[in-house]
């Protein structure tokens, strides 16, 4: 599965890229911000978008909902940096995104889970 | 034919001719062993009082005393019908023989008048006649020797049922009546003569003399017959001779009048050319015997009785009467007498005519006296009104000379106004020397313009005087200044002090009128005025028009609601822009004073205050937002990228064990690296998703982790200042966990709203209430928190239940 990881932290982008791809998964590219995430999502097409959800310019919520409207269906995964999953539980719904998960348990099973 | 005499005739020929009947059955009578005594006594007693009578009716026709001793007489004739032999006469006589005792009760009550005038008097009188009449019509219906013992005496023709008992009870009861009787009416004649005044009793003394007599006599007469027959007789005997001497006391008195009258007009032969008012008097109440007599002066211009020595005559006193006295054709006075004197018209009609002679001559005498009366009282009332007044007055001549001077003047220099003082120099006795001159000068002019200038007080003062010299003219026409002054000596030390109190004060001060016209003002600096002119002119002249309905609605209210309204505005003063707070009090019906203190300074600090307080609470925020910040992005992203270092290093350990090595050596620099900013970051959080979301999300998160139900009733639209968002989400946080913690609800709303530049802020549950506010110290950093922002935090718990804890925050 092609994935991209939207997050402005370089060394987490590294350590879930090493992660995702030991597991399987085809990393096709890194963004450090919302406009350049919905840029890099037109131009390739990833199966799925992980999103941070602090961001420089938008927060992930937005850019998930922005990439609903462009590509129609490529789901987004919102990663969140703490435990307060319950503050973005309604964000989540409203931004179309399949769900959240704790970067510190980002997984591939945690992954697929969410995307069934 | 005269009155008199048509009387004469019409009674006096029935009279001899009754008379003379009566002589001739008295003459044959053979049952009365002293015929010839009773045959001259008996006529002699009713000419007597027909006599008396038509002598009394003649001169007085309306009264009827007169009529009653005609019809007297002849009822005494009716006694004679039982000296007659004939047993008809003999019989009617004794039914009818005590009528004339029944008339002689009524003359005696209804005297002097000859009316009944009480219901006593009536009762009395009817009385009399019933028993009269009855008792003995009864008596020879049943008493068959009406006269006990007598020999001669002709049967009782009119018996029908002889019967001693009967006669001797209705003798008996007769007796009582007449005793009944006879003490009323010497009861009330006790009565009226100890009422009468000494005239009343001089007119009725002839009838109560001679028919009290009678009465008490009879009276005693009646009361001891039964026992005591002979005693009886004599005191019937006795009251026979009283009753005699009624009519002959009864013309004494007419002619004691006729005699007084002949006195009175005798009046001014003992007096003295020109009486005084005593001896006038003395002479009529002489004259008229009575002592109570006064003569009153009729003065027609100002149509009012006075008195002989001129004084204002009172109404006239109860009891009294006033018979006005006229000469040829107007009033010229009255005499104020006794009404008794109005039952002798000849003699008061004579008392007047003296009257008028002794008025008329003393009439110029008693208007100059009333004049002088009025006169003197004018003057008193003049000297009380120039001593009592606040003012000052002075007569000087034109010299300067002091004539005479009040006693408020008196009272103020501490000099008497008496002989020491007359003729002496106004400026030595009430002004210090240096003063002369001008007063002089005032004195030349004297043209009433106003002076103020001290003057000599009593005990070596000095007194501050506003005074005026006037021309006047005195009594004896010589020229004279008046010199008039009030003391404003307390006004000025008031006004000195008021002075004093404004000048102390940094205020500016405004008088002014309900439609906003200055009438005073008191002001440091002229500058501040705004305007070059202000008493006379209107507030809309001096101030920016919105400012001056400002400042007239306050002067409105003061008036209307009372207390001190206070109203703050700013204008431009000398390039800059002030600010002031003007307190307004109403000073008079329709007048305000208005003190206005700059409040520039005040206002900035105020301000400054209130921008600091932001600043710091802006501050703290910023750099909790700071510290958040570094933290999401330091150490937690250090760790989270720890987390997932580990866990691929652990996958990698059984396959690839250099690679997990080398990623397990970042780790741990990467976990340094973290500690190291978490000891440098710990110091405390902001909440994030406030920064990063808004009140809304925030709000909302508190919501959900809250452990009870939680509505979030209303939130702002837009964002709010970050200071504003960052206190409200601490009122909710707090107002959270202290519902959770204390108030036992089981529910809990919160609203944040944005109106009218104000956030408001609310949380309210439905707990048990009653907490106290001062309580902890979270909510009093709350409320520092928003009294910084300039905004306000209460706390409602009664008692009775729910809480709620409310914040107000202006958001510019």
């Amino acid at each position: 599965m092609t994935v991209l990881i939207v997050d402005d932290h370089p060394s987490f982008r590294a350590t879930a890229r090493a992660l995702l791809e030991a597991e399987g998964y085809d990393v096709v590219g890194e963004a450090d911000d919302g406009a350049s995430a919905i840029a890099a999502a037109e131009a390739l097409h990833p199966e799925l978008v992980l999103l941070d959800v602090q961001l420089p310019d938008f927060d992930g919520f937005e850019v998930a909902a922005r990439l609903r409207s462009l590509n129609g269906a490529t789901p987004a995964i919102v990663l969140t940096s703490s435990r307060d999953g319950s503050d973005f539980g309604p964000l989540v719904a409203e931004s179309g995104a399949r769900g959240f998960v704790p970067k510190a348990e980002l997984s591939g099973s945690a992954l697929s889970a969410l995307l069934g | 034919m005269s009155y008199t005499r048509r009387l004469w005739l019409s009674f006096w020929p029935a009279a001899l001719a009754v008379g003379a009947l009566t002589v001739l059955i008295i003459l044959q009578s053979n049952h009365d062993d002293q015929r010839v005594v009773t045959a001259v006594l008996g006529p002699l007693v009713g000419w007597s009082f027909i006599a008396a009578g038509l002598v009394a009716w003649s001169r007085r026709p309306a009264n009827h005393t007169g009529r009653l001793m005609v019809a007297l007489g002849f009822a005494w004739a009716l006694t004679a019908l039982t000296e007659a032999n004939d047993k008809w006469i003999y019989s009617t006589g004794l039914a009818v023989e005590a009528i004339f005792l029944a008339v002689f009760i009524h003359l005696v009550v209804s005297f002097p008048t000859g009316r009944l005038s009480s219901r006593l008097e009536r009762t009395i009188v009817f009385g009399a006649y019933g028993v009269a009449v009855f008792a003995n019509a009864l008596s020879v219906l049943v008493d068959p020797t009406p006269i006990p013992d007598c020999k001669g005496c002709p049967p009782n023709a009119f018996l029908l049922a002889p019967s001693d008992a009967a006669a001797t009870a209705v003798q008996v009861a007769a007796d009582v009546c007449g005793i009944a009787i006879a003490a009323a009416v010497v009861t009330l004649l006790v009565r009226r003569w100890r009422r009468a005044t000494p005239a009343g009793r001089r007119v009725l003394s002839p009838i109560y003399l001679s028919g009290g007599a009678t009465m008490i006599l009879l009276g005693i007469a009646f009361a001891v017959d039964p026992w005591a027959g002979g005693f009886a007789g004599l005191l019937k005997l006795l009251a026979s001779l009283a009753f005699i001497s009624v009519p002959y006391f009864f013309l004494a008195g007419l002619m004691r009048a006729r005699l007084a009258r002949a006195g009175v007009g005798r009046l001014f032969v003992d007096v003295p050319e020109n009486p005084s008012p005593e001896e006038l008097h003395a002479a009529f109440r002489r004259a008229l015997h009575d002592p109570t007599i006064r003569l009153a002066h009729w003065l027609p211009e100002r149509r009012l009785y006075v008195d002989l020595e001129g004084w204002p005559f009172d109404e006239v006193e109860a009891g009294r009467t006033l018979t006005p006295v006229e000469y040829e054709g107007r009033r010229v006075g009255a005499l104020i007498h006794d009404p008794s004197l109005l039952e002798e018209p000849e003699l008061l009609e004579a008392a007047v005519a003296s009257a008028r002679i002794g008025l008329e001559k003393d009439r110029l005498q008693a208007e100059l006296r009333a004049r002088l009366i009025e006169l003197e009282r004018e003057q008193d009332f003049v000297r009380t009104v120039v001593d009592t007044a606040p003012a000052l007055f002075c007569v000087v001549d034109t010299e300067g000379n002091v004539m005479r001077f009040n006693a408020t003047l008196s009272r103020l220099s501490g000099l008497p106004d008496d002989d020491s003082g007359r003729g002496e120099p106004f400026t030595k006795l009430f002004l210090p020397s240096e003063d002369a001159a001008s007063f002089h000068l005032a004195l030349a002019a004297a043209d009433g313009e106003e002076f103020e200038s001290e003057w000599l007080g009593a005990g070596g003062g000095r007194r501050i005087v506003a005074w005026s010299v006037m021309p006047i003219v005195d009594a004896q026409g010589r020229p004279r200044r008046l010199i008039s002054g009030v003391d404003v000596t307390e006004r000025r030390r008031q006004e000195a002090r008021t002075r004093a109190l404004l000048d102390a004060m940094p205020d500016l001060m405004f008088r002014m009128t309900r439609e906003g016209v200055y009438v005073d003002y008191h002001a440091h600096d002229e500058v501040e005025l705004v305007s070059s002119e202000v008493i006379g002119r209107s507030v809309y002249d001096r101030l920016p028009r919105p400012v001056a309905e400002q400042a007239l609605a306050a002067a409105r209210r003061a008036l209307d609601e009372g207390g001190v309204q206070t109203h703050e505005y700013s204008l431009e003063v000398r390039g800059v822009e002030r600010q002031y707070e003007a307190r307004v009090v109403a000073s008079a019906a329709d007048e305000v004073v208005s003190i206005v203190r700059e409040i520039t300074d005040r206002k900035e600090q105020e301000h400054e205050v209130r921008k600091s307080r932001a600043r710091i609470v802006q501050a703290a925020d910023a750099e909790r937002r700071r510290l958040e910040r570094n933290l999401h992005d330091g150490a937690q992203q250090r760790l989270v990228s720890l987390s997932l270092a580990l866990r691929l290093a652990e996958a990698r350990i059984p396959d690839r064990p250099e690679g997990a090595k080398q990623i397990l050596t970042e780790a741990q620099q990467e976990l340094a690296q973290a500690l190291a900013e978490l000891r440098e970051l710990a110091r405390g959080i902001h909440p994030a998703i406030l920064t990063d979301r808004g009140l809304a999300a925030a709000v909302e998160a508190l919501a959900a982790r809250a452990p009870l139900p939680v509505e979030v009733a209303a939130m702002p639209d837009e964002r709010l200042p970050d200071a504003v968002e960052a206190a409200a989400y601490y009122v909710v946080a707090e107002g959270l966990t202290n519902v959770a913690k204390y108030a036992d609800a089981s529910y809990v709303r919160v609203t944040v709203e944005r109106r009218n530049g104000v956030a408001s802020v609310e949380v309210a549950d439905d707990g048990i209430g009653g907490a106290d506010p001062r309580a902890g110290t979270g909510l009093r950093g709350l409320a520092d928190r928003i009294e910084a922002l300039g905004g306000r935090l209460e706390v409602e718990s009664p008692a009775t239940g729910g809480t709620r804890l409310w914040a107000q925050m202006p958001v510019g």
